[in-house]
């Protein structure tokens, strides 16, 4: 916690232009300690933070809280994913180019294993950042398109939990839906 | 992640994931699991496929009808609906949700359709309209439609296809070729010519009129423009259509003339030729408009008038319709109407008889898909595009020296290897290219005619024949367990097809047309389904998985002859 502290905003607005590489040591940025479900310890600076509706809505309801907050639904890997999307954002925030944006979050998506998608979905919705969600739910849908059942079960890593007999007449009932499915 | 809990997606996001696909693939999703049955049965999904103008369309249908959710009222739209008072019908595509309209004869403008000289109107039991237009006789004969862009889906490619029918008795349709075309707003559209008639009645009525009416039907022909010549196509719903043209529905909404026209020939037709001369038409002109608002925005729709030729339609085709325009002909569709693709046809100053039509439909084309393995031909960029991150992450390495290999192998498609070698050299050169190069040793060394091979070709032959066998084996191998372990039965049934699939990939033909490390590629991939089967079934034989790794290095010593051929 720095010693502006009681003007964060105004501090971080002057001084990120010219202390972006340096923001990991710099004295203006407040930082908020976030802890994972995995209890792994995240220092965010604010305005990273203030990109997680569920976290700011917090600070909000508790002003003076410097507490560390607790996030038992969201484990450290996805969360660390998280925080780079984030980060990217804020960027656009400053300096709106939608072009540029959407080329950023294709690039953040494209680098990303299907695991990975996956298991920042319930994150993102947890903390409630609507353009990653929006992101990803976009690329889980294009790369699950066309795909069989079997295809899909993997790749949420879902099992099956119908009867054999419930399945085929649910197979039988969207017959129509299996025809030209691609090949895995 | 231990926990389960973080694994498992929100039921909302399951849907919103779901409502970014396409109706096909939510209804496939229901099988996945019980939380995608639900989220994929969810109105957020259904929402989303149906036309942004759905209320408008259910509200000016002629019937009520009730729905529970989303999914009802989409799929109850699949199967057409009659609006604006029975003039049209319109339904809903089931696979990509984009609009289809059929316009009825009486939405189209058909010239002199209200007089009963030259058109009557009927009602046939096999039409979804009320009313036909069924042709006398006529010597003008033009057939417009219109529609508006937006009523269509948004930036899709429609066709428009005239639907019809054509009697036994039809007379002077075919003199000369109808002009059809297809414009979008003030542009220019396409234009092109269409013979209504029935390809089997030409056939038999062909000769007659070269040995009788050869020339004159030249100089007919000459008077319209150059074209196709289209002939009606049979539709499933028992009714002939043409192809009036394709045009594409953008953002903009403009509106769409579909014609059919033939008025060029001013020659009388029916009685010459054909019995029934009392019900002899001459020019037929039928005009349809539409506007593009009712169609959905953005959509490539084609005009399609649809039509019957009545049992003694005659002189409809003996001209093509008017000047500057092709030919085109019709079809018949399944519902027993035909459809022409429509442009403007109006017929020759001669009479023609013996054409019903029905309507033009206008519905989103769908390109073919174009499955990989069935086109060797266009492989490169499908192969290479189907090897995303998931397969890159599951099957490792082995993709890059596929791709590698598979653009290589294009560059030296032509270049014939006829090396020869001794075998122990082959074997060693082949297996360098192998993954495995001690099994794939063993392998080729233990096959007798390894010795007698004196190519890498002969070698690769081999070893594909090798495989071929292993695969054959395999498969009746997973056979015999489904019937052993009757728990996993669907599994093993499943690898067992897999592997008889993986056969038919390890074709000795690929190596002539230098597509066999693609073909036999695919064979590998036959294995990894039938990996995937068994691990989401929790399958878990030591049999098993020895089977399919004996298999693989057999694979594997056959995809390094046939690279190393290819190189």
């Amino acid at each position: 916690m720095s010693s502006s502290a009681e003007n964060p905003t105004l501090t971080a607005e002057i001084t990120k232009p010219s202390t972006e590489i340096a923001t990991e040591t710099a004295q203006s940025a407040k930082k908020i300690t976030l802890k994972t479900s995995d209890d792994q310890i995240f220092e965010v600076e604010e305005s990273v933070a203030m990109e997680f509706a569920t976290v700011k809505s917090f600070f909000e309801d508790a002003p003076s809280s410097t507490d560390t907050v607790p996030l038992p639904n969201v484990p450290a890997k996805p969360f660390s994913q998280v925080i780079e999307f984030c980060k990217e954002q804020i960027k656009f925030k400053a300096n709106p180019d939608e072009t540029e944006k959407k080329r950023s979050n294709s690039e953040f998506v494209k680098e990303k294993t299907n695991e990975d998608l996956v298991e920042m979905i319930p994150v993102a919705n947890y903390l409630e950042i609507k353009d990653l969600l929006d992101v990803l739910n976009q690329a889980v849908a294009d790369r699950i398109q066309n795909r069989s059942v079997e295809y899909v079960r993997s790749f949420f890593g879902i099992d099956n939990d119908f009867t054999s007999e419930e399945e085929a007449l649910l197979r039988e009932e969207h017959a129509w839906a299996f025809e030209d499915v691609d090949e895995d | 992640m231990e926990d389960d809990e973080f694994k498992i997606l929100p039921e909302g996001c399951v849907s919103t994931i779901l409502s970014f696909t396409s109706p096909q693939d939510a209804c496939k999703s229901s099988l996945v699991s019980t939380i995608f049955q639900s989220a994929a049965d969810s109105d957020i999904v259904w929402e989303r496929f149906l036309p942004v103008d759905y209320q408008d369309i259910v509200s000016k249908s002629n019937v009520r009808f009730k729905f529970s959710s989303k999914k009802e009222l989409f799929l109850h739209l699949c199967n057409s609906i009659l609006i604006d008072g029975g003039r049209k019908s319109f339904r809903i595509e089931k696979s990509s949700g984009k609009k289809s309209f059929i316009l009825s004869a009486r939405d189209l403008h058909i010239t002199s359709s209200n007089d009963p000289l030259y058109w009557h109107w009927a009602s046939l039991p096999e039409s979804r309209f009320s009313e036909v237009a069924v042709l006398r006789t006529v010597s003008w004969l033009e057939i417009v439609g219109k529609i508006k862009t937006q009523m269509l889906s948004p930036n899709t490619k429609y066709g428009a296809y005239l639907i019809l029918k054509i009697s036994e008795r039809s007379h002077g349709l075919d003199s000369m070729p109808s002009e059809i075309s297809v414009e979008v707003g003030n542009s220019q559209g396409s234009t092109t010519t269409a013979y209504l008639r029935l390809a089997r009645e030409y056939a038999r009525k062909q000769q007659m009129e070269r040995l009788f009416y050869g020339n004159r039907m030249e100089m007919l022909k000459s008077r319209v423009v150059e074209g196709d010549g289209r002939a009606p196509s049979e539709r499933d719903d028992g009714w002939l259509e043409i192809e009036l043209g394709e045009f594409f529905s953008g953002e903009n909404d403009e509106e769409v003339k579909m014609s059919l026209v033939e008025v060029r020939g001013h020659h009388l037709k029916g009685g010459l030729i054909i019995e029934g001369i009392e019900k002899l038409l001459s020019y037929e002109q039928i005009h349809g408009k539409f506007n593009t608002e009712m169609l959905s925005p953005k959509t490539n729709y084609g005009a399609y008038l649809i039509v019957k030729f009545a049992g003694r339609a005659y002189g409809l085709d003996t001209l093509p319709s008017t000047h500057e325009q092709e030919e085109i002909v019709l079809q018949e569709r399944e519902d027993g109407w035909i459809e022409i693709g429509i442009g403007s046809f109006c017929n020759g100053d001669h009479l023609k008889g013996g054409l019903i039509v029905e309507g033009i439909e206008l519905r989103p084309k769908t390109l073919m898909k174009v499955r990989s393995q069935f086109l060797p031909h266009v492989f490169p960029t499908e192969a290479l595009h189907s090897l995303d991150d998931h397969e890159l992450t599951t099957m490792g390495s082995k993709n890059l020296p596929l791709i590698f290999a598979t653009i290589v192998f294009f560059l030296l498609l032509n270049l014939p290897s006829q090396t020869q070698a001794t075998v122990g050299a082959l074997v060693s050169k082949v297996c360098m290219q192998s993954d495995s190069y001690k099994s794939c040793v063993q392998m080729l060394i233990s096959h007798p005619q390894t010795s007698a091979a004196h190519t890498v070709k002969q070698m690769a032959q081999n070893a594909l024949e090798l495989a071929k066998k292993d695969a054959i084996a395999t498969s009746n191998f997973f056979t015999g367990l489904a019937s052993t372990i009757p728990e996993s039965k669907a599994a093993l049934v499943q690898c067992a097809a897999y592997f008889k699939e993986a056969v038919m990939f390890l074709n000795l033909k690929g190596l002539e047309e230098g597509s066999a490390s693609l073909d036999v590629h695919y064979a590998l991939d036959q294995a990894g389904y039938c990996e995937t089967a068994l691990s989401s079934a929790r399958v878990r034989v030591a049999s098993a998985t020895d089977r399919i790794q004996k298999w693989k290095n057999v694979f594997s010593a056959a995809y390094a002859a046939v690279v190393t051929v290819e190189n």
